[in-house]
């Protein structure tokens, strides 16, 4: 009877995670650098479809790496909680992409106060009616054999905290703010430690019965789009000002 | 050819005043005159010590006396060195020009010297400084709001317009606008200060017996200089941190950069200067922020603490100046004659502290208390209406904000003709639109396995 009850959650899993393929966006850029507080903002000649960001923590090479570790060989696929951002866009060709939040530390920020690093992919949003930041993490199953390809496909992004690290604002959290929190943060208490160098406590092959279980990518095949954060100051005549034709309606 | 009349030089007043300060009353002019060995039955003594040692002087001209009179005052008053270099000036003047006896007569007849006469060197350097601090407010004005707002452009000095000078009398109506308004926000508070200031500046005239004991160079340096450190450190320090303020989440202190030993007095001025904009706003976060203090409570702190900051520059920049100008002048009172290179010493380093809590005033003032009001205008895209904050500095130096790009792009100083604009204080729409973004917490990884 338990066995059939695991057997039947694994299934209904499946079809919940497997029901949408995921369409991934390639980009290409080194790495974005914002400072503490900078609003994140990103510019480049993305498709015209709607469109949503994910947030991981990590580097690519450290996500990407997963895929290669010994331990996860027999791992049929790695799940993730992901963060997801519908991002306004202003523009035409190559359009501002605005998420709407800030870099505020310490949530981004390493645990010692140092540079915070995020792994940002872009994939062609499914549910374009959603809100603007998922208010509950959004797990991801990832195959090990495409783990890599989709990491890679994402732009590294590093937060650096002012030179004067200090912790956030001196705000004490009451009761409210908890809960507030755990609704945006979901089961993260519950999640295991954040280091891909951890042991996991206990690695199950990947049975039979959820081979498919992995959510379906498929990549772009246009070549990766330059993606880089948009500048904050620059310096323009008038006549370019009133020309241009990325501007978004207030 | 008539010759020219030899006019009294500048070494012969400055002796007359060093004299008429020292030996002030006619008793002790006598006993100069007598150590001199200067026949002293022409001499018309006069209770006015101007005027008296002015006649004194002339007579020792005309009986070339002078050296034996310099050299009696230095007999009885040591520190008076600089009494030796007026002689030599002095000599030097009438190796080339009292040559005849008819030009010494002249000299002897030279009226007292004329305030002109005595402070022209005094008037001229201060007005040199008062000039250049004038014009460095502006610039520092600016300066600071540029840094404040992130806008681009160029260097400090880099784009100077006339418009540039109108700066400090805005700094300066400003502030005045603020006392006012801080007394109508708060009279008793205000009635209080004015009484406290009263009080100390009528004690400093009275010059009790104790404070007339310490008036000394060492002690009135001292505070000086570590009143300047003092203030800056308190008032205008915190406030360097602060930039960035449209682009950033500013209503958020920890975007900014600020050291921990003056983290708490950035957040108290910072507080004021969001929570006097947002604090009607309501929401979690402007409650953990401002606190159940309402919007007019924040501004009257805010102009408060920067009232006390005017006052307690002027407050510095007044025994500042007054010691400068006792140190480098010769005084009654033997303490405050000090050796040539002392009494330089002592006047730069006091100069660099009333300058350093002088000029902060201004920079501080720009990312607190300044109107962040300007004017704001629409343009219309293809996408529908956009609305530019139209930041000017100064006459040529303007920078339009679009706040939903987040961008800043420096314009020419003419709005579009035909758009519709308003004023706007461009601050409090930067935090509303701060306040309206979600807070993001980015997610862990998970190492979870199928």
């Amino acid at each position: 009877m338990k066995r059939t009850g695991v057997l039947l959650f694994v299934l209904v899993s499946a079809i919940a995670v497997s029901g949408d393929p995921i369409h991934v966006i390639p980009l290409r850029r080194a790495s974005a650098i914002f400072k503490c507080g900078d609003r994140c903002q990103f510019r480049g000649s993305v498709p015209a479809t709607p469109l949503r960001l994910r947030i991981f923590r990590g580097t690519i090479n450290q996500l990407a790496g997963i895929a290669d570790d010994p331990r996860y060989h027999s791992a049929g696929c790695v799940e993730f909680y992901s963060t997801i951002i519908r991002p306004r866009r202003s523009g035409g060709s190559r359009p501002l992409l605005n998420l709407n939040f800030y870099f505020k530390p310490p949530a981004w920020l390493a645990s010692d106060g140092s540079n915070g690093r995020f792994v940002f992919v872009l994939e062609r949003d499914d549910h374009p009616n959603g809100p603007d930041v998922e208010p509950r993490p959004v797990n991801l199953r990832l195959s090990i054999t495409e783990l890599s390809q989709y990491f890679r496909s994402g732009v590294d992004v590093t937060v650096v905290p002012p030179v004067h690290t200090r912790p956030s604002r001196t705000r004490s959290r009451t009761a409210s703010d908890e809960g507030a929190l755990a609704a945006t943060l979901g089961p993260a208490r519950d999640a295991p430690p954040a280091t891909v160098t951890d042991t996991p406590v206990a690695v199950h092959p990947t049975p039979p019965q959820a081979a498919g279980n992995c959510n379906d990518l498929r990549f772009d095949p246009a070549p990766p789009v330059l993606f880089e954060r948009a500048g904050v100051s620059t310096t323009k005549t008038p006549t370019l000002l009133f020309s241009a034709r990325d501007r978004r309606a207030r | 050819m008539a010759e020219e009349r030899v006019k009294r030089p500048q070494p012969l007043t400055r002796i007359i005043e060093t004299l008429e300060h020292v030996f002030e009353d006619e008793e002790s002019s006598r006993t100069v005159v007598g150590r001199a060995g200067i026949e002293d039955g022409m001499i018309g003594y006069d209770a006015r010590s101007l005027v008296n040692w002015t006649n004194i002087v002339n007579e020792t001209v005309k009986q070339n006396k002078l050296p034996a009179l310099i050299d009696a005052a230095i007999a009885i008053r040591p520190d008076l060195t600089d009494l030796r270099s007026a002689l030599l000036d002095y000599q030097r003047f009438a190796a080339r020009h009292v040559t005849t006896p008819e030009s010494v007569i002249q000299l002897a007849e030279e009226p007292p010297p004329s305030y002109w006469e005595r402070a022209r060197f005094r008037i001229l350097s201060w007005s040199v400084i008062g000039l250049f601090v004038f014009l460095v407010t502006g610039v520092l004005v600016r300066e600071s709001s540029r840094l404040f707002f992130d806008l681009p452009g160029s260097s400090m000095v880099g784009r100077f317009d006339f418009q540039l000078l109108g700066t400090p009398f805005v700094f300066l109506g400003r502030t005045f606008l603020i006392i006012f308004r801080y007394a109508a926000q708060n009279p008793l508070g205000f009635l209080l200060v004015l009484a406290v200031v009263a009080a100390i500046v009528r004690f400093m005239v009275k010059r009790p017996l104790f404070i007339h004991r310490i008036y000394i160079p060492v002690v009135v340096t001292t505070i000086v200089i570590a009143g300047a450190l003092l203030k800056t450190i308190w008032y205008d320090m915190p406030t360097f941190s602060f930039q960035r303020v449209l682009t950033t989440s500013s209503v958020d202190m920890t975007s900014f950069d600020v050291s921990d030993s003056l983290a708490g007095r950035a957040q108290s001025l910072w507080s004021g200067v969001v929570c006097s904009r947002v604090a009607t706003f309501g929401g979690e976060i402007v409650r953990e922020v401002c606190g159940t203090q309402s919007a007019a409570k924040h501004q009257q702190h805010l102009y408060g603490s920067y009232l006390m900051n005017v006052l307690l520059t002027i407050l510095i920049a007044t025994l500042g100046v007054s010691a400068i100008h006792k140190v480098i002048h010769p005084s009654r009172d033997k303490r405050w004659n000090l050796s040539r290179i002392s009494k330089w010493l002592l006047a730069a380093a006091m100069g660099f502290g009333v300058l350093c809590a002088v000029l902060a005033l201004p920079w501080s003032y720009a990312r607190t208390v300044a109107s962040m009001k300007y004017p704001r205008y629409s343009i219309v895209v293809e996408e529908g209406e956009i609305w530019m904050d139209h930041i000017c500095l100064s006459g040529s130096d303007c920078a339009d904000y679009n706040q939903t790009d987040n961008t800043i792009e420096t314009v020419k100083p003419e709005i579009p003709s035909g758009a519709k604009t308003q004023s706007t204080d461009v601050l409090e729409d930067a935090f509303a639109e701060q306040l309206g973004a979600p807070e993001v917490i980015p997610r862990e990884k998970a190492n979870r396995f199928q």
